[in-house]
């Protein structure tokens, strides 16, 4: 590895630029199957397609910018999540819900009713992944113990 | 009709009853936060890690290869959820770090931590 003090000033860098791009007031992160190495739950330009009109609409809504109106969105092209039958395939988090068929059709209602609304579009689920509890300092609503696990170094 | 299949192909995979998702950047093609190689030595380390552990088998850890998340600076960047943590720097030694502290005994790896949870350093 790299000399500590570099490293330091990498990840003050590194920060800076995740402030920049608003990753802490992310409200929802969509991870679309697309453009995969080796394309399997739909074909490669049905997934590019997909992505193009995910990226664009988020965009045009204003949502996937940092300036932009609530919630905030975040969207990410996850090479495989493994389904492989049904695609173009998607995962929303935080609540874990996962859709199969999101073409741009399926994806405007994604958007429309899910990533903006909060509701999850049932017609086009595959499954909920219920997520455990936020582990840390959330846990409980104990005061004390959130204090006691952010108290080495948090800068935030 | 492929849905149905999808949905069924879930239920087997276990989807419903995976823990921590992690998902790490393997953006060969465009992203700048690392080169080929390291994204790939990365990769291969936490799948075979993940596996070493069990937690792939009782899928307790789901892992997926993710294209760039736009920071492009010492990388691989990877996120994991719940928690929505996003790390810089995951080269295998820190992995292992992730791996143990975050993914399996809960606690971020404040050393790491680009956003979305405390930072140290």
């Amino acid at each position: 590895m790299s000399d500590p003090a570099d490293e330091t000033e990498t990840r003050r860098e590194q920060r800076k630029v995740a402030r920049a791009l608003g990753v802490d007031d992310i409200e929802r992160h969509v991870f679309l199957c697309a453009d995969q190495s080796k394309p399997k739950c739909c074909e490669h330009e049905r997934g590019v397609a997909a992505w193009d009109y995910l990226k664009r609409r988020l965009k045009e809504l204003g949502h996937s910018e940092p300036d932009g109106p609530r919630p905030r969105v975040y969207r990410t092209k996850a090479n495989c999540l493994r389904v492989c039958m049904g695609g173009p395939v998607c995962v929303v988090y935080p609540e874990g819900t996962w859709y199969g068929g999101c073409d741009p059709e399926v994806l405007e209602r994604i958007i429309q009713e899910h990533l903006i609304g909060g509701e999850p579009v049932r017609e086009h689920l595959i499954t909920r992944h219920p997520l455990p509890e936020p582990a840390p300092a959330a846990e409980a609503g104990d005061p004390e113990a959130a204090r006691g696990e952010s108290s080495d170094g948090e800068e935030r | 009709m492929a849905l149905e299949k999808a949905r069924g192909k879930a239920e087997k995979m276990g989807l419903g009853d995976t823990g921590r998702h992690i998902f790490l950047c393997c953006d060969t093609g465009e992203c700048g936060c690392s080169n080929r190689d390291q994204m790939l030595a990365s990769w291969g380390y936490l799948e075979r890690r993940l596996k070493e552990l069990g937690l792939k088998k009782t899928r307790a850890v789901r892992f997926s290869p993710a294209a760039c998340f736009d920071v492009c600076k010492d990388g691989p960047i990877a996120v994991v959820y719940p928690e929505e943590v996003w790390y810089g720097r995951c080269v295998p030694e820190v992995l292992e770090r992730i791996v143990q502290e975050h993914l399996i005994g809960g606690e971020p790896v404040a050393d790491y931590v680009i956003a979305g949870a405390p930072q140290r350093g």
